[in-house]
């Protein structure tokens, strides 16, 4: 089987860009991609977006107004727990032979809409389907927007281990450290316990610094098929194995199979961790990552990863975290770009764009020496594990 | 013995609150304006599931019939919103919501009445009725200890 290698990325970077277009910002970010890898607009004939309209872009118009010449293209439903799909299809896709040279290009816009869970929000609609809303919304009960079921999943998974508040604390700390040292990231400030403290409540037991903060972005990762002795700008990064995302009557996308969070049942959750497919395809073990990057839209999914892929045992990740093991420097640090949290929340493409960096050996100041091997992964049970 | 019913509280807005009404959950919905909890208990394995889907979520079987239940259980988690989302909600912030884990039954979502205590994990609870004002009525608890 082919390996599959990102040869190029770009970004917008994250703010506050209410004024400019989803296509503009899609297309800074291709040129950019395609500079980095050296390789010209006409070169790419498959496309895998996230997300489309109105919060992003949809593929047709994507090719259209972007002038791409596609034979291969498609796009994920319109929430942000896809990155790691879109790179999956992607890479299924070279592996067919549909494409040669695909780009995955996420669009977030965000400053031109209402909050989060309120009715102008895109997708509000959403909180009404016939199995709940996508993160266990019900409105008429008032448990309303993402941060209700992450919450609900949170006080359940605090009660059942004894896990305190410092824990989340660990997390959001952690991450602003290491966004402290990313000029892209939006929140730099240092942050301190008492900072995390004096935070207000938004749905208890999260607070404000417990959420990731909404920004506008627009990222490009460009992947094709390794080939040896191919000449590339960037030294290549391999996607060495990946798992698709865990779907059934346990999963919650902000919680944790057996937390019996809009979900059936209520159980002792022992996590695969080391059995994962992510290390046994690639013959590798939790030890042997050197990074990991997950989706933190709220601080407690980097504890809940860190459990579900076997880097702490169930509700040992908050000790794992308050013992520093996930900052720079520590066992495994998490999320070095500062991730939603603190990077901004770019649904996963900023920890992607991190990745590469630090196995191209380019994160500068973030640098984690000697890294081989950085994993995606997510609490909805997807990743990737890249290698260099 | 039916469930309490009250009025629900907060505003009353242009919001979108209620849930669609499908063939698979109508008759819960219509038996709580009754004050009755009913849920789909599976003929084939006896697990006694939410109202909604065609199927039972436990073993896939699609033979089911509608069983009354207490609303009785105990608080298995709890949140509380201390931002309104929607604007029938502004007066009630900060208001909690809990999961209950109900008797023989499945856990479910609903807010929480009880407004001098706040939820316990564990305790136990009763379910209660709250009306809309366009008459739609859902599953709400209070403490029952």
């Amino acid at each position: 089987m082919d390996q599959i290698a990102v040869v190029g990325i770009g970004t917008t970077g994250f703010g506050k860009f209410a004024e400019r277009s989803g296509s503009s910002m899609g297309n800074d970010a291709l040129s950019a991609a395609l500079e980095d890898a050296g390789l010209e607009r006409g070169h790419v004939d498959g496309l895998v977006s996230q997300i489309g309209s109105p919060r992003g872009l949809d593929y047709d118009e994507l090719a259209r107004l972007l002038c791409l010449d596609l034979r291969y293209a498609t796009q994920t439903w319109d929430h942000g727990r896809f990155c790691g799909t879109v790179l999956q299809q992607a890479a299924m896709a070279l592996m067919a032979g549909l494409a040669d040279t695909v780009a995955c290009l996420a669009v977030f816009r965000n400053s031109a809409f209402t909050k989060h869970g309120t009715q102008g929000f895109p997708g509000f609609e959403e909180n009404f389907r016939e199995g709940g809303g996508p993160h266990a919304e019900t409105p008429h009960t008032g448990l309303l927007a993402p941060i209700g079921g992450a919450a609900m999943s949170a006080r359940r998974y605090m009660h059942r281990y004894g896990i305190e508040p410092e824990a989340l604390a660990a997390v959001a700390i952690a991450c602003r450290r290491h966004a402290a040292l990313n000029p892209l990231a939006v929140k730099r400030e240092a942050m301190t316990m008492d900072d995390y403290m004096a935070s207000p409540f938004i749905c208890e037991p999260l607070r404000r610094l417990d959420c990731s903060v909404p920004v506008d972005t627009a990222s490009v990762v460009i992947l094709r098929r390794a080939k040896d002795g191919e000449k590339l700008r960037q030294r290549p990064v391999y996607m060495r194995s990946f798992q698709g995302l865990a779907g059934g009557p346990n999963e919650l996308v902000f919680g944790q199979p057996g937390l019996g969070i809009h979900q059936r049942d209520v159980f002792d959750y022992d996590p695969l961790g080391a059995d994962e497919p992510v290390f046994k395809n690639a013959g590798i073990k939790p030890g042997d990552v050197d990074t990991m990057h997950c989706y933190d839209g709220f601080a407690p999914q980097v504890l809940w990863t860190l459990e579900r892929f076997g880097f702490a045992p169930p509700g040992g990740a908050a000790a794992f975290a308050r013992d520093g093991c996930i900052e720079l420097g520590g066992e495994l640090p998490v999320n070095t770009s500062g991730g939603h949290l603190s990077e901004g929340h770019s649904n996963g493409w900023g920890q992607t764009l991190e990745i590469v960096r630090q196995l191209r050996g380019t994160a500068a100041e973030r640098q984690v020496p000697s890294c081989r091997h950085a994993l995606w992964a997510t609490t909805f049970g997807d990743a990737i594990l890249y290698a260099n | 013995m039916t469930l309490a019913c009250v009025d629900f509280p907060g505003g009353h807005g242009s919001s979108r609150v209620r849930p669609n009404i499908t063939p698979e959950n109508k008759a819960h919905y219509d038996a709580l304006t009754q004050g009755i909890l009913v849920l789909p208990e599976c003929i084939g394995c006896g697990a006694i599931g939410v109202p909604s889907g065609p199927c039972c979520q436990s073993c896939g079987s699609d033979r089911r019939e509608w069983r009354r239940c207490s609303g009785r259980g105990a608080v298995h988690s709890w949140v509380r919103y201390h931002r309104a989302f929607l604007p029938e909600f502004e007066g009630l912030v900060p208001y909690a919501v809990i999961t209950a884990q109900l008797d023989g039954g499945p856990n479910m979502f609903g807010r929480w009445l009880t407004s001098d205590r706040e939820p316990r994990i564990d305790a136990p609870v009763r379910g209660v009725v709250e009306r809309w004002t366009d008459g739609f009525c859902g599953l709400a608890f209070e403490d029952a200890s």
